[in-house]
């Protein structure tokens, strides 16, 4: 799918354009000796009916239970369904179960937020948050460069994503942008809102902070936005 | 203790532990938590055929040759990509590593996939601070276990410390103004991450 961004240069203009994620994928494969190229497959290894709790069928088993089980084990060969077992399998679908493995049909989600301890501070009803980079929302110029030798050992830049032009004019808007970032060798802190919250990618994605990086060469330019939620910090 | 690493920084071989920088230990963490009409926490299961519940742990994932056979993963070996075996590469805990300067734009091209801080010792302090004045970034190849496959590492400093970030560096391509391109292509959105800062 063509992914598009509305965003502002720092006249407040703003234009729709394509971004794409850049992500340099691995250059060595992993083949039998010959070069085969094994597939990966998914299978079967066990089923509800199989489990030790299905199997045991008691909420609090005592060591007798446990003792008995192993003899169960050894005369029925419980824990294994010789007809689907080693069974290559396609896709599955995924559903909400109760403790006893049934289906749940009505679901409440909530969200724990957990401190750097991994205790929890509070628990909330899980919000929907829209994406906020098209359509009716535009990706704020904030005005804030940002030297390219300040913000390196700062801020954890992890994900890139590379700003293209869909015609002539939008060529001019992003080269125009890319120049002004390239001439003052820093990069421009974006803003989704009202320019001070962090961008949201697709609906019900996590916020990150954005800084845009822009190149020139001749007649051609490089916009790469870098997407960060992190700091460089110790942790000991 | 930790096991120590040694770096070659164009010459000078300083020794390091290191720590992986969980995000989580930074910040905190959110989780998602589903319950049923009485409040019981509920869980993910996978539906096959559309009748048959598996729990969680019921499929794994194996690898199989052309004939179905199962593959063991210590058979496999490394090839490059004019399908030439590779060597592996060993891991940095074994070696000494060489580390080089490189500019600061190769180190912002870089994809992360993990941050570690360098447990530097005190009485190395000063040495490793020497190398850093003038906002070097030195760089270094990654593995953390032996395998075909290094990652691109690179060791830059701050006011908190000394810090390793691993991913893969990137070659930008610069666009003109006859490059568009509005094809239909799958694009992955890489959003696994929470932010709580700033």
């Amino acid at each position: 799918m063509l992914r598009y961004i509305r965003i502002q240069d720092n006249n407040k203009r703003d234009a729709d354009i394509n971004f794409k994620s850049v992500k340099t994928g691995n250059l060595i494969y992993l083949a039998l000796e010959n070069g085969e190229k094994p597939t990966n497959r998914k299978v079967l290894k066990s089923t509800a009916e199989n489990n030790i709790n299905y199997i045991l069928n008691k909420p609090e088993p005592t060591e007798d239970d446990y003792a008995n089980f192993s003899e169960k084990l050894l005369k029925d060969d419980s824990e294994i369904d010789f007809e689907l077992f080693g069974k290559f399998i396609g896709k599955t679908d995924k559903i909400y179960t109760d403790k006893n493995l049934k289906p749940v049909y009505n679901v409440i989600v909530s969200e724990q937020i957990l401190n750097p301890k991994g205790e929890l501070v509070e628990e909330k009803k899980q919000k929907h948050i829209n994406s906020n980079i098209t359509g009716e929302d535009i990706v704020k110029w904030t005005g804030k460069y940002i030297p390219k030798k300040k913000l390196y050992n700062k801020i954890v830049l992890s994900s890139k994503y590379q700003l293209k032009h869909v015609n002539g004019l939008t060529f001019d808007f992003l080269y125009t942008i890319a120049k002004d970032l390239h001439d003052k060798e820093s990069f421009m802190m974006l803003g989704g809102g009202k320019g001070n919250e962090p961008l949201v990618m697709n609906d019900n994605g996590r916020p990150y902070r954005a800084f845009l990086e822009g190149k020139i060469s001749g007649n051609s330019y490089c916009l790469i936005m870098h997407l960060s939620n992190q700091e460089y910090k110790s942790v000991v | 203790m930790g096991r120590k690493i040694k770096f070659n920084l164009e010459g000078q071989v300083l020794e390091s532990e290191i720590t992986k920088v969980d995000r989580k230990k930074l910040y905190g963490s959110s989780k998602k938590i589903v319950k049923d009409n009485q409040g019981n926490e509920c869980v993910v299961s996978d539906l096959y055929q559309g009748s048959r519940i598996l729990p969680r742990g019921s499929i794994s994932q194996v690898l199989v040759d052309k004939n179905g056979s199962f593959v063991k993963r210590s058979d496999l070996v490394g090839f490059n990509e004019h399908d030439e075996k590779v060597e592996k590469v060993s891991s940095i805990f074994a070696l000494e590593n060489k580390c080089r300067k490189i500019d600061l734009d190769e180190f912002l091209s870089v994809n992360v996939k993990s941050i570690y801080q360098l447990d530097v010792a005190d009485d190395q302090l000063e040495k490793w601070k020497n190398l850093f004045k003038n906002d070097e970034v030195y760089f270094l190849v990654f593995n953390y276990r032996e395998d075909y496959e290094g990652d691109d590492a690179y060791i830059i400093s701050n006011d908190s410390g000394f810090f390793m970030t691993v991913g893969k560096k990137n070659e930008f391509v610069y666009l003109e103004q006859e490059n568009i391109n509005l094809e239909e292509e799958e694009e992955e959105i890489d959003d696994e991450l929470d932010f709580s800062m700033l």
